[in-house]
């Protein structure tokens, strides 16, 4: 199935700002970090489809997931 | 200089006189310092009533412990009034460098009384007071201001100065040190340029005195590790400033658009720090001893250097007011450093302004002679209001009264988004009910860094943090970011390095001390104790309960777009637990047993 990875600060970095993935039926956001190369614990905030959202929610087609690493400040 | 010189300067405006008095160690200690102490000496000395813009106000710079020592962020100064923005207190802190050459130059604290029958400057070095003046600044801007005073200091001294904003009384005033380092909030500027003073240099070079070198050294570096080590501080903020939080802050809903009619902006990655950072960003810039460095130096329309804006300036003159255009955000914060105004609050009058226009309360014909308009996204107009604001020229002498005067001038206040007449910062507490608790109770105004609910509702895995549209125990929460935060400020510290936690906290300043003077559970005492002598202050001044509140928007119009929609503030279910916690009755008013357990 496909689904859309939208990117978000230095997570950009070498992957650009917006992905196109293939995926299997069953694949998690945590998958999904796995499938990026993105460090352990450097993601922080899940959104799909603009909902706050788990590192083990299951994804389905056509889905767009937000990636935060986590952010400091305000 | 160490911890405290002991020694407090003060000047006399009308007289041109100064002298200098010794400070009680003691009670710099039951009040930390910074914030803390300043609350303390304005309480005693000026009658809460008193108008913020008349000579019977005070003006305090005051510093804490931290300022001026090897300790991560330990640079920042505070100003402390009574604002002529909200009418209570006013606390606005800076960083930069010139908090720490104001101590080495002797002193802990400023307090400036009076007026000025002229304008004047202050110059300060190790072993002199002048006041000097200051006729050939007045009419300057901030860099015209600093670049005159370096030519005749040198350019190791540190100015710290208003603009014209100051200089025309505008409300929301600030205080610029550093070229583009802010005192922002609650019109300090404006007091400042009330007494007639338009600068004070800053040219101290003592060290500072650590009890024990090695000691200090060895915590200080072991923060800065774990401020490098931390992903927020290590990387996110430093790559991208705070401008970082726009993309998330708009995903979750919460960024409010068009004074604030709407809550999520469809171009908010046009206006958002990775925007920033590939399109204008120059360099990076840090304050005093700051591992982080979240400034951002940028380049304007001509490739010339200037300060960067920060999330809440872009947000203000972006979404807020329909604004994409990043290169003119750049040229509105630049402006409002220039004219000293502060960028939440003098955003907040035009937003609030252009909804009046929109509404059809402002008419073409009141802006005729400006040749201006207040339309949505005409940011052409956006940025030269500021300057009108500054100057208090055309209608922008409406807009210098600040949003909450303006729109009541229509009979229409609700327009304006504001607590206790101050602006609003960028997060929609409709859905962040303790952000909205936080709001409504700071003791400044409209203020979110005071005890920032952000880090506990929207930042982090969803896994870990805290329901952010559930108000059930949210108090206690809001209760601990607001200490952490006085306990940040009155130190002397950055609020960005709060993760060090309140034990961190303890551990460097009694290491600055040389003894142990704090327990996390006297610092937090202490904490209550300034926060409830403010409050004392504020009621005294004839705030109540009525003034700890939020806009009307926030409370009876539901969000309409992104995924908060449908959500109000429900104020009314946390606010009697906060006043509990606090030790205040149900009006708000601190009671008596209260003041006495905190020895106030």
């Amino acid at each position: 199935m496909k689904v859309e990875v939208l990117l978000f600060n230095f997570l950009r970095d070498g992957r650009g700002k917006v992905v196109s993935m293939d995926v299997n039926e069953g694949t998690t956001v945590n998958d999904l970090i796995r499938l990026l190369e993105i460090e352990d614990d450097v993601v922080a905030n899940v959104l799909v489809n603009q909902a706050d959202a788990e590192f083990f929610s299951l994804l389905k087609e056509g889905d767009s997931v937000s990636l935060f690493p986590l952010l400091a400040g305000g | 200089m160490k911890v405290f010189n002991e020694k407090i300067l003060r000047v006399n405006l009308k007289s041109l006189s100064h002298s200098t008095e010794k400070l009680d160690i003691a009670i710099a200690k039951k009040f930390i310092g910074n914030r803390g102490l300043g609350a303390k000496y304005l309480y005693d000395e000026i009658d809460p009533k008193v108008d913020a813009l008349s000579p019977e106000n005070k003006l305090i710079i005051v510093n804490g412990p931290a300022t001026g020592s090897n300790m991560p962020t330990g640079g920042r100064f505070m100003v402390v009034t009574k604002s002529p923005l909200t009418d209570g207190i006013a606390y606005a802190n800076s960083g930069g460098f010139w908090g720490p050459a104001f101590k080495a130059s002797g002193y802990d604290m400023m307090i400036l009384e009076n007026k000025a029958d002229k304008p004047v400057y202050i110059y300060l070095d190790d072993d002199t007071v002048e006041i000097k003046d200051a006729a050939f600044l007045w009419g300057k801007t901030a860099t015209e201001t600093t670049d005159a005073l370096l030519e005749v200091h040198g350019e190791k001294a540190k100015v710290l100065c208003i603009g014209p904003g100051g200089e025309n009384l505008a409300r929301m005033a600030s205080m610029m040190n550093d070229y583009d380092r802010t005192a922002g909030r609650g019109g300090v500027g404006a007091v400042m340029g009330s007494k007639n003073v338009k600068a004070i240099v800053a040219n101290g070079k003592s060290a500072f005195e650590y009890p024990d070198a090695a000691k200090a050294k060895e915590i200080a570096s072991a923060k800065v590790k774990f401020l490098r080590e931390q992903p927020g501080t290590g990387k996110a903020l430093p790559e991208l400033g705070t401008a970082m939080l726009v993309n998330l802050v708009n995903a979750s809903g919460v960024f409010p658009t068009k004074n604030w009619q709407g809550s999520q902006y469809e171009k908010a990655e046009e206006i958002s720090g990775e925007a920033l950072r590939d399109r204008f960003l120059v360099k990076r810039s840090a304050c005093y001893r700051c591992p982080v460095a979240c400034g951002r130096v940028v380049k304007d329309a001509n490739g010339e250097e200037i300060g960067g804006p920060e999330f809440e300036t872009v947000w203000m003159f972006g979404a807020n007011m329909d604004n994409d255009d990043l290169a003119y955000i750049n040229m509105a914060n630049e402006l409002c450093n220039e004219y000293g105004v502060d960028t939440i609050s003098a955003g907040g009058a035009i937003a609030c302004a252009m909804e009046l226009y929109q509404r059809g309360y402002i008419k073409d014909e009141e802006l005729a002679a400006d040749g201006l308009s207040l339309k949505w996204g005409d940011k052409e107009s956006m940025v030269k209001w500021v300057k009108k604001l500054g100057l208090r020229e055309g209608f922008g002498d409406k807009l210098a009264e600040g949003s909450y005067r303006l729109a009541e001038s229509y009979g229409v206040p609700e327009y304006s988004m504001t607590v206790k007449k101050q602006d609003l910062p960028a997060y929609d507490a409709r859905a962040m009910q303790g952000q909205g608790l936080n709001y409504a109770t700071c003791t400044r105004g409209g203020c979110h860094i005071k005890g920032n609910m952000l880090p506990t509702e929207v930042l982090g895995p969803v896994e870990t943090r805290l329901d952010r549209f559930n108000t059930e125990g949210r108090a206690p929460h809001v209760r601990n970011a607001v200490n952490l935060a006085t306990i940040t400020d009155s130190l002397g510290f950055c609020i960005f390095i709060r993760g060090v936690g309140i034990p961190g906290f303890v551990e460097m300043v009694n290491a600055l001390y040389g003894e142990e003077v704090y327990t996390p559970e006297s610092i937090v005492e202490a904490a209550e104790r300034i926060l409830t002598l403010e409050k004392l202050f504020n009621t005294k001044a004839g705030l109540t309960k009525a003034d700890d509140t939020l806009p009307p928007r926030l409370l009876n119009e539901p969000i309409v777009d992104g995924p908060s929609k449908g959500h109000v503030n429900r104020l009314g279910e946390m606010l009697p637990e906060y006043y509990e916690l606090r030790g205040w009755d149900s009006e708000g008013v601190p009671k008596p047993e209260t003041l006495a357990a905190l020895g106030l």
